[in-house]
């Protein structure tokens, strides 16, 4: 008999859903890109005039460039983590309400199915991976419902009609295998 | 937050998530200082004159410094966010898919098994609906069931007995299956 737990190791798959994962790791290096670019320009211009400013100037108690430019180095420095940092917080509490609006949505539609609404439809708003879910979720509460439908009308023709006893046998078990593709 | 229940992205997670998002940042900016404090260190040696075109040049050639030493940041800020987006999303990726492949399932008829996300993944009131709703739509199959095979054990009596708790049972299934639009 093969042994479970002698099995090999199967690696975990982390990139799922490319549009979720990937778009999400592409607004970044964009906003990264950006920022850096920004910070580039904004070096050149500043750090250049200072240190063409310092040679015109002839004064050199210095060791080194640094000492002069550390300040103002680290300030763009400073502004460059925390201009990035809060634009990638933006992208992300963005994500995150995006996430929470489109299944939450598809919850919503899940808990309302408990009470018998099967036909209002999920319409998750957002990213397509929340709409084509939650068109996944209306399919699954479609394809019930149109079961427990067929099983009611069933059930009403058998109740009301009186169709001859080895016809409505029959017609008694169908509905039996019928209730019994509910939830398989 | 979903409405009535625990949240579907746990403050934890979005507290994990931010702090290393600015883990990469700061290590990108720090690297990015790394090379820009190894360039602009270069003691000044040498004569006045000597000192005076060392400022020039490095004036002359900050330019294609700071170009390479910003895609240095780029490459590496980037990278590294990239890897935190694969591997922490996949907290919320993964119970995604994984219902996707449920529901696939559900519709081509398979047998659905109840739903339990692992240890850290979001999203978890899905799981707790889906497996509601599967859960309640199973009480009432067996219910129905039981209902039509008590009928049927009263037909051991007579003909018209059997007839009329067949007719109870069904209108009683219909009555409850009347809620369901």
């Amino acid at each position: 008999m093969k042994n479970l737990y002698r099995q090999p190791f199967l690696r975990k798959i982390y990139y799922l859903e490319p549009r979720y994962q990937g778009e999400t790791a592409l607004a970044f290096a964009v906003l990264i890109a950006l920022g850096g670019t920004v910070f580039g320009w904004l070096v050149d211009r500043d750090l250049g005039e200072a240190l063409r400013e310092i040679s015109r100037s002839g004064h050199y108690p210095m060791n080194n460039a640094y000492e002069s430019v550390r300040e103002l180095l680290a300030w763009r420095l400073a502004a460059l983590f925390a201009g990035v940092f809060l634009a990638g917080t933006a992208i992300f509490l963005f994500l995150v309400r995006a996430t929470i609006r489109g299944v939450g949505r598809a919850v919503d539609a899940l808990r309302a199915s408990v009470e018998g609404d099967l036909s209002t439809p999920t319409r998750a708003p957002g990213l397509v991976e929340f709409v084509r879910f939650g068109d996944q979720v209306d399919a699954a509460r479609g394809k019930t419902l149109t079961l427990l439908q067929e099983i009611r009308e069933e059930a009403a023709f058998l109740a009301s009609e009186y169709p001859p006893q080895e016809e409505f046998r029959v017609r008694w078990d169908g509905l039996k295998q019928k209730i019994r593709e509910v939830a398989p | 937050m979903s409405r009535g229940g625990a949240p579907l992205m746990d403050r934890a997670f979005k507290a994990w998530f931010l702090v290393r998002l600015a883990i990469n940042f700061a290590v990108g900016v720090a690297a990015l200082h790394l090379i820009l404090h190894f360039v602009l260190s270069r003691p000044l040696t040498g004569e006045y004159a000597d000192v005076f075109y060392a400022f020039r040049d490095l004036a002359r050639y900050l330019r294609p410094i700071l170009t390479a030493s910003v895609l240095a940041y780029v490459l590496l800020a980037s990278g590294s966010t990239a890897a935190l987006c694969v591997y922490g999303l996949h907290k919320v990726a993964g119970p995604l898919y994984r219902m996707e492949l449920l529901l696939e399932g559900y519709l081509e008829g398979n047998p659905t098994r109840h739903v339990s996300f692992r240890h850290g993944d979001q999203l978890g009131p899905l799981a707790e609906a889906f497996n509601g709703w599967v859960g309640t739509l199973r009480q009432n199959r067996q219910r129905w069931l039981s209902r039509m095979e008590e009928a049927d054990r009263l037909c051991l009596q007579d003909e018209t007995t059997c007839r009329a708790e067949m007719q109870k049972a069904l209108r009683e299934i219909e009555a409850e299956l009347s809620r369901y639009r």
